[in-house]
């Protein structure tokens, strides 16, 4: 499995928003995007997963698994995406948001299974009927990420995933994540504009402004 | 990602749009062309102006002129005035994040329920000289006094005003956090002004600007409106809307045409003041850039605040006691001048009224819901549609719609309803259930769109975004995610259009031929009548209606979301 962009570009107004630019990411592997605010880094996530606004254009070629996803429809693309929201639904608990993300094809034993055990590896065992308001930040993060793997993505989409954690949470839920993603063995695109965000070995692409 | 135009989302605004205008321009076509004496209907086919003269002429035109300028342009000018008092003394404040709460119950209470509990309050037998009666001796029998509708239309004013103020409240309470109000107070208290200074010359220029189309719809409606203007309004003669609803009914054919031409010349005189409101606007502006220039700010005492509280006690006293007295009305057997309360009481009228009422209240339920419903359907549709074009490759025009939506509430229903229903007999669907459904959709629909709008456009898209990612399947992002997100303002909406249907009147006396009766139609017609028990039981189911469909519209997300903290603080 493989993720690539091929001399992609993103333009807001007929205006380039940077730089063409490819990037490869193996399964496994983390390809990381950098650069200022504005510099389009979440509206570049936006078109991977499959939803633009009409005030962006892009140009170039999404391919995942050396296929294009450009006339995939966004519920076809199997895109699984994090934010720095949690976005988790307020008005499911805890089991109903992560049951959620499912894929239709397991009973109902099974879901209930896959779910106790993905909770209970994250030291959430007991969380499953809890209402989610009354979570703390760091265990929201925690379950909205569970949430979006147990969908089984074959590509996963990182929007700043740690900026809104607190200091003390942020090194410990960041490492939890790649360790999570780590046992996928699928690609991952990270945008951030935090290098300490980037683990070691991930392939680093920074959005140069475009040249006048 | 092109538009697709063949897409089912796409046909919606239109077929929104069609049935909210489709009424209003084929009714205005069919009221001027027989205020011009062309109405082959009655054999009358040639262009004339007989009909406008005939109107000029009519002995009781001036007064009834007189009438309509006096109370419309009084009450909507008092309406103004009591909201800005009641903001500039008392927001924000205590008592009017509680004014807020009560906001819904007094707005969903119908017309004419409102104008029968006050005309219970405020006749020479009523509640108000009862209790001066208590404290004088002299009044053992009802004065002469004409304290309702009076000759001057001063009980019209004070009833039209009362029900304007909460609606002018609520549209000022919509906007005033995004021109950040509060803080606007603060700076100009730290620089040295008064709050009246801040309001006068900081806040209500921008705020008018944002409240100029619900204040333009206040003021159609205190020129033109029917019920209310029946119930409380002068007699002698009566107001211009009135006079024509009578002409349009008269059994002799040909005064259609004079109704039609009074019709029109009501529609010119609502436009000509709407106009005339918009030409002051610009000299308003250059006084105020002369008064910020000369700091002119009066050290009077601040005397708003006490008015504040002395207007929001009038409101809610007059909202309380009107439905008290009905209720009480309702269940009386005897009562005497000056007896405050009755002497006896029975639940004869109430029950009574179950097997009396049964097929107004049927037909009611049944309009009120159907026609929620619908418009909540189309609505929903609508605004999913701009969700659509915004990923889609196009821009939403979301002001040139709004202006649309408040077409209905700005031509006077009385300027098109005759139209309309002469529209209804050439095709043949007069006096069907259809149309009459459809007569209420055309102002269920718009205040529906200005209710759900505002929260339905504020959702996080990446909810839904993430719902499609996860299960790739767009009906469970639509209907588990988004709607339940959204169902405490969905269900508040649906309340708006149910209690917005219930109030109508002229809709189904016009549309529906005379072959429906619903609670309204029924207590206006009971209103002229001597028996006051049989019009507060009426009034009472009217009230009751919209009140039960709001509380469930409360209580229904608070029970669904009982164990969901972040969903019981959603606001609506």
């Amino acid at each position: 499995m493989s993720m690539q962009l091929q001399n992609y570009q993103l333009c807001r107004h007929q205006q380039p928003l940077f730089k063409a630019f490819s990037l490869t990411v193996a399964a496994g592997e983390i390809g990381a995007i950098t650069g200022i605010s504005g510099s389009g880094k979440s509206t570049l996530l936006a078109d991977i997963s499959g939803i633009l606004t009409s005030a962006f254009k892009s140009s170039g070629e999404i391919l995942l698994n050396g296929n294009s996803l450009r006339t995939v429809p966004i519920e076809r693309r199997q895109v699984g995406i994090l934010f720095q929201d949690d976005l988790l639904f307020p008005h499911l608990n805890v089991f109903e948001n992560l049951l959620f993300g499912l894929p239709a094809h397991f009973s109902r034993g099974e879901k209930a299974a896959r779910i106790q055990d993905a909770l209970s590896e994250s030291g959430l065992g007991s969380y499953a009927l809890r209402d989610i308001a009354t979570l703390s930040g760091g265990q929201r993060a925690r379950i909205s990420l569970l949430r979006t793997l147990l969908s089984e993505p074959k590509l996963m989409l990182l929007d700043e995933p740690f900026s809104k954690l607190d200091r003390a949470l942020r090194g410990q839920f960041r490492a939890w994540v790649f360790e999570q993603l780590g046992h996928q063995h699928i690609p991952v695109v990270l945008v951030t504009h935090d290098p300490e965000d980037i683990p070691d070995g991930s392939r680093i692409v920074d959005l140069e402004a475009p040249d006048a | 990602m092109t538009l697709r135009l063949s897409h089912p989302l796409a046909i919606i605004p239109w077929l929104t749009v069609a049935i909210f205008l489709t009424p209003v321009i084929l009714g205005l076509v069919g009221t001027w062309l027989p205020a011009f004496g062309w109405f082959p209907a009655i054999g009358l086919d040639r262009l004339s102006l007989a009909p406008w003269s005939n109107l000029f002429s009519h002995p009781s035109f001036p007064g009834a002129l007189r009438h309509t300028l006096v109370t419309g342009l009084g009450a909507a000018a008092l309406a103004l005035v009591s909201t800005a008092l009641l903001l500039i003394g008392a927001y924000p404040s205590a008592l009017f994040s509680w004014l807020e709460k009560s906001l819904a119950p007094i707005l969903s209470i119908p017309h004419a329920a409102f104008a029968i509990g006050m005309s219970f309050l405020l006749v020479p037998s009523g509640w108000l000289v009862r209790l001066l009666a208590l404290m004088s001796d002299r009044l053992d029998r009802p004065p002469l006094w004409s304290t309702f509708q009076d000759p001057h239309g001063i009980s019209l004013i004070v009833t039209l005003a009362l029900k304007e103020i909460p609606f002018l409240l609520l549209m000022c309470l919509a906007i005033l956090p995004t021109l950040k109000a509060q803080q606007t107070l603060w700076l100009a208290n730290s620089l040295g002004h008064s709050n009246r200074f801040a309001w006068l010359w900081l806040i209500f220029p921008q705020l008018y600007r944002q409240i100029r189309l619900p204040f333009f719809a206040v003021l159609a409606y205190s020129l033109t409106v029917v019920d209310i203007a029946v119930i409380a309004g002068p007699t002698t003669p009566a107001t211009l809307a009135v006079l024509i609803t009578q002409w349009f009914n008269d059994p002799d054919l040909s005064q259609r045409t004079v109704g039609a031409a009074g019709a029109a010349t009501l529609l010119m005189l609502l436009s000509l003041i709407m106009a005339g409101a918009l030409l002051l606007e610009n000299p308003l502006r250059r006084l105020r850039s002369h008064c910020l220039e000369r700091r002119l700010s009066g050290h009077w005492p601040a005397w708003e605040k006490p008015m504040a509280r002395l207007i929001s006690f009038v409101l809610l006293f007059f909202y309380a006691a009107a439905l008290l007295i009905t209720l009480i009305w309702g269940l009386a057997a005897q009562w005497r001048y000056p007896d405050v309360l009755p002497s006896r009481f029975s639940l004869d009228k109430v029950a009574h009224s179950l097997t009396q009422l049964s097929d107004p209240l049927w037909c009611t339920l049944l309009l009120a819901t159907l026609s929620a419903l619908l418009a909540i359907t189309v609505v929903v549709g609508c605004l999913e549609n701009e969700v659509r074009l915004k990923y889609g490759g196009q821009k939403v025009r979301g002001q040139k719609i709004l202006v649309l939506l408040y077409l209905p509430l700005l031509i006077p229903q009385i300027a098109f309803i005759f139209g309309f229903q002469v529209w209804l007999i050439r095709v043949g669907l007069d006096g069907t259930f259809v149309a009459l459904l459809w007569s209420h959709l055309v102002f269920v629909v718009p205040y529906v769109f200005l209710t759900l709008s505002g929260p339905y456009r504020q959702f996080d898209d990446r909810f839904s975004w993430l719902a499609l990612s996860l299960t790739g399947r767009r009906a469970h992002s639509f209907w588990r995610i988004k709607l339940i997100i959204l169902l405490r303002p969905i269900l508040y909406a649906f309340a708006t259009g149910f209690a917005v249907s219930i109030a109508q009147y002229l809709p189904t006396i016009f549309v529906g031929a005379g072959r429906f009766a619903t609670l309204t139609t029924e207590a206006v017609a009971l209103a002229s009548g001597s028996d006051r028990r049989l019009m507060a039981v009426m009034a009472l189911w009217q009230q009751l209606l919209p009140l039960i469909v709001f509380a469930l519209a409360t209580l229904i997300p608070a029970y669904r979301f009982r164990h969901r903290r972040a969903m019981s603080q959603t606001v609506s």
